[in-house]
This record gives structure tokens, sequence and C-alpha cells, in this order.
């Protein structure tokens, strides 16, 4: 995640924003428009595909009888070919929503995974301020030892050298300010990244109860297309089985005594 | 493995309030990091404002020419160091700027449509079951109306997994468009103490300077004192210490100047 020496891309981006920074509105947004786009696209034009199937089975159902046996077997084949359709459609929404969860799932790992490297970042800019402090402390030492070495022979105090060094003490009480707000802002953007972190655990397992519900929806059309198929053979087949009549004891002794009359005869 | 092994040395150092480096790979950043701290220290041995005017001008003038020489390797050291550490911040905020955003709202709008579809096939099928519950019931009408029965559940629940999948992509949405802002707000925080390290970097070689002038007057308060000060017994002149840091072309040297002025 982090880069220690930042590819050019990166810092001819950066250094555009660095220009661009006292207009806040012209910050960069990433785009938005390519994320995904093809399995949304594909999912649309499959959706249109089974739409269009899913009406040319409906005119050719609403056609008439279906005592012809080629009509019915063409029929048979659209509801094959309606199902497989939407089968087609149900499996580009899985890609998309599997991209969705992979990719908040791999945002969600970068960031967790950046966790050590934005601790170190922070250690950095604890030292730079260390280092700011310590010199100041330093100016100080050097300031006191010249005015008491310039007091010590009598030598006036303003000297250009102990104005020098107030000059750098200032500079030091500017860099000790910059770097304490740099600090905070460095805070308040790992605030930002601990937000992050949160919303894409959130939106990843949205992904993933949005991956579930197509495997749901799944079977749900082969009934809605099986149920279709039932009557279409119901009505191309007209002659519903009977149900079977209760049995008759008199024909079955009728039988039985014809067919075992020789046999009777012989007793 | 080498930053593991400089944490233990620089716990002390930690402590002492210099700068410290945790457990990680090394880096660029932490190899100069080390620099600064070896030229900070060496740079600390040298004080030359300590008792100045009580040297000899030489004396002085040396210790004002190490002290000047270690500051400016110190504040090499802190340049390459800051400069590290700026470029690590931009780094970063740019790998942010440049992630992309999703935008789960178009699939919610085919969602949309589809449950339309679905709306409309329920109703389809409704007006054929009433239809048909209106004729005789034989068998074979009992099972067709047994069908239609079964594809509106069937139906019923594909539209109750739409409405969850349009619902949990509103969300999804909003959720998206909550993830861009924290990290457009991130990478303007990072870009923010980018910018100002690359100040801070910056005014190191102001300070380069700054501490240049001070040295230039430092030698600038000796020589006028050393002028100033009548030479006591046995001291050398002022002449005779800059003879002596810088002899001058056909000058004698400072030893046998020193002998010639006894006689």
């Amino acid at each position: 995640m982090k880069t220690l020496i930042p590819t050019l891309a990166a810092m001819a981006c950066i250094c555009g924003l660095l220009a661009e920074e006292p207009k806040p509105k012209e910050t960069r947004a990433a785009p938005t428009s390519e994320l995904f786009m093809d399995e949304l696209r594909a999912a649309r034009d499959l959706r249109a595909e089974w739409n269009t199937r899913d009406d040319e089975l409906d005119a050719a159902r609403n056609g008439g009888s279906l005592s012809d046996p080629e009509l019915y077997k063409r029929i048979r084949a659209q509801i094959d070919a309606v199902l497989k359709a939407k089968h087609s459609e149900l499996e580009a929404w899985t890609a998309y929503y599997q991209k969705t969860a992979d990719y908040w799932q791999s945002i969600l790992k970068t960031i967790q995974g950046s966790q050590p490297a934005r601790a170190t970042e922070r250690q950095d800019l604890s030292n730079m301020l260390v280092t700011e402090r310590r010199e100041r402390d330093d100016v100080r030492r050097r300031q006191h030892d010249l005015l008491q070495t310039l007091q010590d022979k009598g030598v006036s105090t303003d000297q250009p050298a102990a104005v020098d060094l107030k000059k750098l003490l200032a500079l030091k009480e500017d860099n000790i300010a910059t770097l304490e707000r740099a600090i905070q802002e460095f805070d308040l953007g790992v605030t930002h990244l601990d937000k992050r972190r949160d919303l894409a655990r959130s939106r990843s397992l949205q992904a993933r109860q949005l991956l579930h519900s197509v495997d749901v929806e799944r079977p749900l059309w082969d009934a809605v297309y099986n149920g279709t198929l039932h009557r279409v053979d119901l009505e191309y087949d007209s002659k519903v089985p009977e149900p079977e009549g209760r049995p008759d004891w008199r024909n079955k002794l009728g039988g039985t005594r014809g067919a075992n009359g020789a046999g009777g005869g012989a007793k | 493995m080498m930053r593991l092994l400089m944490t233990g040395a620089l716990a002390a150092a930690a402590l002492s309030g210099q700068t410290k480096v945790s457990v990680a790979p090394p880096r660029d950043i932490d190899r100069a990091a080390r620099k600064i701290e070896q030229s900070w220290k060496a740079w600390q041995a040298a004080r030359p404002e300590q008792r100045l005017l009580d040297r000899s001008a030489a004396d002085g003038l040396a210790a004002i020419e190490q002290s000047q020489s270690l500051a400016n390797r110190y504040i090499e050291a802190k340049r390459a160091y800051y400069s590290l550490v700026a470029s690590s911040f931009q780094a970063h905020a740019a790998a942010l700027l440049q992630e992309a955003d999703e935008d789960p709202g178009k699939a919610a709008a085919l969602r949309e449509q589809q449950l339309q579809r679905l709306l409309e096939q329920q109703s389809h099928l409704r007006g054929r079951l009433e239809a048909l519950e209106k004729t005789d019931g034989d068998e074979r009408t009992a099972a067709i109306r047994q069908s239609y029965q079964g594809q509106l559940r069937a139906l019923e629940g594909i539209e109750a997994e739409a409405r969850r999948q349009m619902a949990a992509l509103v969300e999804a949405g909003k959720t998206a468009a909550a993830d861009a802002a924290e990290r457009r707000s991130a990478a303007k925080a990072l870009a923010n103490v980018a910018t100002a390290l690359v100040g801070l970097t910056a005014t190191v070689e102001v300070e380069g300077e700054d501490w240049a002038d001070y040295h230039d007057q430092l030698r600038a308060l000796v020589r006028g004192y050393a002028a100033r000060r009548p030479p006591s017994a046995g001291s050398p002149s002022f002449e005779d210490d800059l003879d002596a840091i810088a002899p001058r072309s056909g000058a004698k040297s400072a030893g046998s100047g020193s002998k010639e002025k006894e006689h």
C-alpha cells in the first residue's frame, strides 16, 4: 500500500493536486463509470434478451390450440430457450455481485493491511516533530551560550549572530506548529480511513447477500417455467388419464370362475 | 531485520526524546533517519558558542568552521529524510485519489425494471387463474389451476428477492457514496500532510542558509573581538591567529613570527 518511492505518474498526480490545493472543489474525483460496467451491461443485455424470448413465448402460446405436434415441440423448445436466457441473465448478475464482493473484500484487506504502515507514517511524523523540538532546544542552548559569552566579555548582546539565532528559533517554532497541524491532519485522515474500513466491510457483506439472493432466485425461475411446461403438456395431451375405478368383486369372481372352470369340473 | 536490531539500540534514545523507529522492514526513510541521528550527534559535539571569546581567534574560528561543516552535513541528512517522508505521503495520497468509486445505482435501476416485468407477469397469470376458476373443474382444469398457483407462488418469491436486492442495492449506493466521501476526505487530509511536509522540506534549505549566515556572523564576531582585544603577553596576535589558519603568501609561519617578536 505504501510506496516509498512513488511512481512518476503518482507524483505528477499529486503535484497537480498540490497545485490545486487552494481550490478544494477541484480535488479530482475518481472515475466511477468504469467500475463493473461490463458486468452490468452484460446483465442488462441478457435481461433484454430474456424479455424478448419471454414475449415471443407468450405470443406463441396465445396462438391457439396445441394439437399440432410441431407447434407443441416448438413451444417446448421456446420454453427451454427462455429459461436458458434467464439462467444466463442470472449468471451475469452473479458475476456482477461476485466482482463487487471481491472488490470490497480487497479494499477491506488493503485498509486492514495498511494499518501497520499508518502506524509507521505516524511515527515518521512524530520523529520529525521530535527533530524540530530538539533543534529548537539546541538553538535556545546556543543562544544562552552565546549571550553568556558576550556578557562575560562585556560585548553587546545585540550581535548579528544573536539575531540569526532568533530567526532560527522563530523558524523552529513555525516548523513545530506546522508539524503539530500535520499530525492532527494525519489523524483526521486515519479516522476517514477507519470509517472506510467499516464501510468496506458493510459493502462486502451486502454484496454477499445479493449473491445469495440470486441463488435463491434461480430455482424459483425454474419453477415458473416448469409450470408453463407442465401446462403445455396438459394442453397437448388432452386425455388426462382417468383414475382407476373401484375393483368389482363380481368381475373378479366371474373372471376367476371362468378361469378356474375346468379345474372346478375336475374336482 | 536491521530495523529490529536498531529498535533495541534506539530504545533508550527514544525514551530520551530522540527519534525512534518501529519494527518493520528497513526503508529508505529508516536509513535516512539513522543518518540524521548520526549527523545530529556529531554536530552536538561541536559547541563553538561556549567560551568563544575566551579562546584564541584561531581556535574560535576552527571551532566555528567545524560547527558549520557538521551543520551542513546534518542539514543535508535532514533534507533527505524530510524529502523521503514527504514523498511517501504524496504517494499514499495519490494512491487514494486514483481509486475508483462504485455506483450500484445503475444496478438498482435495472432491478427496478425487472420488478415491473415481474408484476406484469403476476397480473397476467392471476387474470388467467381467475378465468379458469369460473369454469367447471375437471381434473385437468384442476391440474392447470395448480400449475398457475405454483407459478404465482414462484413469481411472488422472485418478487420478494427482487425487492430485497433493490433495497440492498439502494443501501449499497449509500454505502459506496459514503465510502467515496471518506476516501476523498482521507486523500485530502494526507495531501495536506504531504503539502505541509513539502513546505517543511523547503524550509530546510532556508535553514541551511540561516545556519551559514549565523556561522559567518560568529566568525565576524571573533574577528572583530580579536581586533579590539589588546594582545596579552605571550598570546599570539590576531594576525598570527589568522596566519595559523590560512598562511599569507610570502609570510613567515606564525611560530617564527612570534619568535621574531620576542627578539
